[in-house]
């Protein structure tokens, strides 16, 4: 067991000297407390604990206060997530030009594929005029049928793992 | 016709700074630096008339004026680029096409109002935004243009670009200000006003994307050049973000005071598919579900809010004769439920049980007292609601009670959705709302936070 986690820890080692680094230049200025929680993501894909920990140090913060901030907001994530997520805009605009549909045909594909990429229903992403848009992780897909949505995420999510 | 915001967003490289250069960019900052006092440039904003386009419609040159008067330093601009209003993509399109035109619309802000720090807050979302923001920024200060000495006066400034996570709520104007200060973005009360006490406890000037970057051309060509701009009343241009079922959904740069006719059939070419116009919104999430009928009025803050509702960001969404409006109104439901922050209890309570109610009606269980209770429930929100999220997030619901009712009224006593839309189905979503547990729910909740 012992052997595993130092494993681990070699392995995550340049992420948290990346991370490190970040953090430092975060503390230059103020007002990046988030900037630091986006850049612990960026590195581990999701709020890993000893990374919001040394986060924490920097500000002068426990944990739990850390976590009371993060938790505010929708775009952190505290457990691993797939390398791909869909993040689907089911507000008025969006719904009105078949936002439902692509929803449930990616649950449905992401439950096929054993959760291969994550779907979220997200709210307005402000791409209205796109609608019905998504983003697949960072990158804005709009005016797409449920099939061509699907295609988008499936080469995004074979992208990901070559 | 006349473009401001959007002029360049068609040029080659419209992000890159050598673009921006050669298509006037930066001559207004020089203008104002090397020609202008800090005063001068105020009294032009003053005479566009321009009132604030992140939804309040406040007048600009008068917020300025509080931060003048303000005591402390250092004094900050904060431009609220927390877009995140349903319907609504202006912001996004600036950020993403014309960066170099917010940069500069932010320079003369600050020194118009004396301000030394410049912090631009971004929704976590916009990424491309963000990015192209963010080179803007490293861009200008390679020229010169922002930092020290700008331009060889004593003119000096920085500027820092900051992201937010996902939280709606960082879009009201003292949430934004506590989300960069790390926290969690809860509503502040107000006074103190974020010009007497914002940012960090120092005077702040608060301005959204837009107005912010009708600056420079209201500097280079006068504030009554461009308040001429507009018709029907109106000052200046707005950016009308339309969608829905439109043929040509987009954001139209177009006179203040046009009307939803001329946008939506004019220059959004019609309901699309020739289909006929049921109902539509004038500024978001946050406004009124209107009739067709009502397709005349003139889209400017006044006669909107004459209207019985609010023009807000001019996020202007169509729905065509195939829309259920309860459908509808449960999507705006939805929205204001998941960003209600949950501070206070008629917005958090509020929001849940409007969602509730409308899923009965959408599932042909409701009670005949449901127009009622949603009146009812409505009305607490908007009275008792700390800030403006929950003090306007009836709006879509209550609307459409008032505008549709034989249409609710046929759901509810009839158990039939006259479009075809909602499930009818009879099952129970969720548990029965009476006008007891609303009581329970806000009423004897006021009462206990009172006592």
């Amino acid at each position: 067991m012992a052997r595993q986690t130092s494993e681990v820890e070699s392995v995550d080692a340049p992420k948290y000297a990346a991370l490190s680094r970040d953090i430092e230049e975060c503390k230059r200025e103020p007002g990046t407390t988030l900037d630091m929680l986006h850049a612990v993501q960026r590195h581990f894909g999701y709020l890993e604990p000893q990374a919001v920990g040394m986060v924490a140090e920097a500000l002068g913060l426990t944990k739990a206060q850390l976590y009371g901030v993060a938790t505010f907001y929708t775009m952190f994530f505290f457990e691993p997530k797939p390398p791909v997520i869909a993040r689907v805009c089911v507000n008025l605009s969006c719904h009105l030009r078949g936002a439902q549909e692509i929803l449930h045909t990616l649950e449905e594909a992401a439950k096929e594929q054993h959760d291969a990429f994550e779907v979220e229903e997200v709210m307005c992403l402000g791409l209205c005029e796109q609608a019905p848009a998504l983003l697949v992780n960072e990158e804005a897909v709009g005016q797409v049928s449920a099939e061509e949505a699907l295609e988008k995420v499936q080469a995004s999510v074979a992208g990901s793992s070559s | 016709m006349e473009q401001i915001c959007l002029r360049r967003i068609h040029n080659e490289n419209s992000q890159d700074i050598e673009s921006y250069l050669a298509h006037d960019g930066y001559a207004a900052l020089r203008k104002a630096l090397t020609e202008m006092t800090p005063e001068a440039v105020h009294e032009e904003v003053r005479a566009s008339n321009m009132g604030g386009r992140g939804g309040a419609g406040f007048p600009t040159a008068m917020k300025w004026n509080f931060l003048v008067g303000a005591r402390g330093q250092p004094k900050y601009v904060l431009c609220n680029f927390d877009e995140s209003e349903p319907g609504t993509f202006s912001n996004r399109i600036i950020g993403e096409e014309d960066p170099h035109l917010l940069v500069e619309g932010c320079l003369l802000a600050a020194y118009a109002t004396g301000c030394s720090i410049i912090f631009i807050y971004i929704r976590g979302e916009y990424f491309l935004a963000y990015e192209r923001v963010k080179r803007a920024i490293e861009q200008a200060y390679a020229r010169g243009l922002i930092g020290k000495n700008i331009l060889g006066t004593d003119f000096s400034v920085e500027m820092h670009l900051r992201r937010g996570a996902g939280a709606y709520i960082c879009g009201e104007e003292t949430a934004i200000m506590n989300s960069l200060e790390g926290k969690r973005g809860y509503p502040r009360a107000r006074p103190p006003f974020p010009a007497n006490e914002g940012l960090f406890g120092k005077p702040t000037l608060i301005n959204n994307v837009e107005t912010l970057s009708n600056l420079p051309d209201i500097v280079r060509n006068g504030g009554e050049w461009w308040s001429n701009l507009g018709v029907n009343e109106g000052a200046g241009l707005n950016i009308y973000c339309l969608s829905g079922h439109v043929e040509r959904p987009g954001a139209y740069e177009l006179p203040m005071g046009t009307t939803a006719r001329e946008l939506i059939y004019e220059h959004g070419g019609g309901v699309w598919q020739g289909r006929e116009l049921k109902a539509w919104k004038p500024g978001g999430a946050s406004s009124a579900i209107l009739p067709a009928d009502m397709i005349d009025l003139v889209l400017d803050f006044k006669p909107v809010q004459a209207a019985g509702t609010i023009l807000g960001t001019a996020g202007v969404i169509v729905m065509d004769d195939r829309t259920c409006v309860v459908d509808a109104a449960i999507r705006d439901a939805t929205f204001f439920e998941e960003e209600s922050c949950g501070f206070c209890f008629p917005c958090r309570d509020g929001t849940r049980v409007l969602r509730m109610l409308l899923d009965r009606v959408r599932h042909g269980v409701a009670t005949p007292d449901t127009m009622d209770l949603i009146e009812h429930a409505s009305s607490d929100m908007m009275d008792a609601s700390f800030c403006g999220l929950g003090q306007f997030a009836p709006w879509p619901v209550v609307s459409t009670v008032r505008n549709f009712r034989r249409e609710y009224e046929s759901h509810i006593l009839e158990r039939v959705c006259p479009a075809g839309v909602c499930p009818m189905d009879g099952v129970e979503p969720n548990e029965h709302v009476d006008r007891r547990t609303l009581q329970e729910m806000l009423v004897a909740q006021k009462g206990g936070a009172l006592a």
